[in-house]
C-alpha cells in the first residue's frame, strides 16, 4: 500500500536504544514511490487539462495521491529531524565534538556532515557571546569534589598546580577544572 | 564590585549583589518555565558577566595573597557564590538557546519576534535554520519533485505552546485578569494561581506577576 514504506521508516526509529544505523534504502524507496505517485498525478493534470473532463474517479485518485504525496514527506522529515535532534543531543551530553566510534558508524554522511556544522555553529556563538554554556550543566552543590579517575588520561593543569591522572587514584579538585573530564567517561564523581 | 565586601563589611555592596542575585534567579526562573521564548535581558546579563568576572579575579588575588585559614575558608564561600552566578547565567542562555532551535522557524517569522533574541542568538537562530534545510535538501529534499520542497508550510513549523497553564506568584496586584473562557478575577500580592500562559504574558514582560 502506498506510504507503508514511510510509516515504517519512522517506526523503525522506536526499535533502538539511539538510533538505528541510517536506512537509505528505505528512504530511496519513499523518495522512488513519491516520483511515481507525481509522475501519475501530473499526466491526468496534463491529459485532462479542463475540470470538467476529469471524472469522479479522476478526482479521487488524484486526492489519495497529494494526500500520499504529504505523508510521505512528513514521514521522511521526521525520519531525518528525529535523527537530527538526536545527533545534537549527544554533543550537548558529551561536551565534546568528537562522537563515539560506534555512534558515527550509525550515521549517513549528511549527518556526518551535520553533526560537524552543528558543532562549528555551537562554538562560534559560544565564542561570540563569551561563555561555554556546554559546562556548569548542574547547579553546583561545592566547590571542590572528589573524583575517581576511570581511565588513564595524563596531566592536567590545576589552580593548584598539576594532577597525574592515573587509573583508581582519586583526587580532591575544582569541580570546574575537571567537570568535562567527568562528562566524558575519565573521572567519576565520588559522593561524600 | 568589590567582593571583599563580605569579608571587609559593606552594608551596601552586599545589598547590590543579593539584589543582582535575585534578579538573575528571577530572570532564570521566568524562562524556565515560560512555554516561548522571553525577550532578552540584554543589561542584566551584561551586569552579571562583568560582576563574576570581577569578582573572579579579585578571587585569584586574594588567594595568593591570603594564608590565613578563616579568609581562605570565606574566599572558599564567594567562589561556590560564584559558581551559582556562573551556573544561573548559563542555564539562562542554555534554555534561551533551546527554545531558538525548537522555535527556529517560528522566531523568524516576523520582526517582533526576531526582536525577542539578542544579535548573537539571532545570528545562530538563522544559520541554524539554513543548516537545517541544507541538511533535508542533502539527504532527500533534492530529489523530490520542486513543488514538494517547500518547508515553509504552517503545519511544519513548531510553534510555542503559549496556551499551555503555568503557575504564577503575584507580585503587584493585578485586576480583570481571565480565567477560562469568561471569568475574569483579580489577583492580590502574594497569591500563587494557575493561568493560561497568554492570557498573563504582559503582566510577566511588566514583572507584575513572575513564573513558578
Amino acid at each position: 500500500m502506498l506510504c507503508d514504506t514511510a510509516v515504517e521508516l519512522v517506526r523503525e526509529l522506536q526499535r533502538d536504544s539511539w538510533l538505528p544505523p541510517y536506512n537509505s534504502g528505505s528512504v530511496n524507496q519513499v523518495v522512488k514511490e513519491t516520483l511515481e505517485v507525481y509522475q501519475s498525478a501530473a499526466e491526468t493534470m496534463r491529459d485532462k487539462p479542463n475540470e470538467e473532463d476529469r471524472t469522479h474517479w479522476d478526482i479521487l485518485q488524484m486526492t489519495t495521491q497529494m494526500a500520499c504525496l504529504e505523508r510521505n514527506k512528513r514521514c521522511v522529515m521526521a525520519y531525518h529531524k528525529h535523527r537530527a535532534e538526536e545527533i545534537m543531543r549527544v554533543r550537548w551530553e558529551c561536551g565534546t565534538s568528537v562522537m563515539q566510534q560506534e555512534l558515527q558508524e550509525r550515521l549517513s554522511a549528511q549527518e556526518l556532515q551535520l553533526s560537524n556544522d552543528y558543532d562549528r555553529l555551537l562554538s562560534n556563538y559560544m565564542i561570540n557571546i563569551g561563555e561555554d554554556i556546554s559546562m556548569d550543566m548542574e547547579p553546583p552543590r561545592s566547590t571542590k569534589i572528589t573524583v575517581r579517575v576511570l581511565k588513564d588520561y595524563g596531566e592536567i593543569a590545576t589552580m593548584e598546580g598539576s594532577i597525574n591522572l592515573v587509573r583508581n587514584s582519586e583526587h580532591y579538585v575544582r569541580r570546574i577544572d575537571v567537570q568535562h573530564l567527568i562528562r566524558q567517561g575519565y573521572l567519576e564523581h565520588v559522593s561524600s | 564590585m568589590s567582593r571583599n565586601a563580605l569579608l571587609d563589611d559593606n552594608e551596601e555592596e552586599d545589598a547590590q549583589e543579593f539584589s543582582l542575585h535575585e534578579k538573575l534567579k528571577r530572570v532564570w526562573r521566568n524562562e524556565r518555565c515560560a512555554p516561548t521564548l522571553l525577550h532578552y535581558e540584554a543589561e542584566l546579563i551584561e551586569e552579571v558577566q562583568r560582576a563574576v568576572e570581577g569578582q573572579e579575579e579579585e578571587m585569584l588575588a586574594a588567594r595568593q595573597t591570603t594564608s590565613d585559614g578563616t579568609r581562605l575558608f570565606m574566599i572558599a564561600l564567594l567562589e561556590l557564590e560564584i559558581d551559582r552566578f556562573r551556573f544561573l547565567l548559563r542555564s539562562y542562555l542554555r534554555c534561551r538557546l533551546q527554545k531558538v532551535q525548537k522555535f527556529n522557524q517560528f522566531l523568524l517569522s516576523n520582526a517582533d519576534r526576531v526582536g525577542l533574541m539578542s544579535a548573537e542568538e539571532m545570528k545562530f537562530c538563522k544559520e541554524y535554520t539554513d543548516m537545517m534545510q541544507g541538511h533535508y535538501n542533502a539527504s532527500f529534499l533534492d530529489k523530490v519533485p520542486l513543488s514538494l520542497r517547500d518547508l515553509g508550510k504552517p503545519e511544519l513549523t513548531v510553534e510555542p505552546p503559549v496556551n499551555n497553564h503555568v503557575f504564577v506568584r503575584v507580585l503587584e496586584g493585578v485586576d480583570n485578569v481571565q480565567m477560562g473562557d469568561v471569568d475574569e478575577v483579580d489577583l492580590k500580592e502574594g497569591e500563587i494561581a494557575i493561568v493560561k500562559y497568554s492570557n498573563v504574558d504582559e503582566f510577566i514582560r511588566q514583572e507584575k506577576l513572575e513564573l513558578v
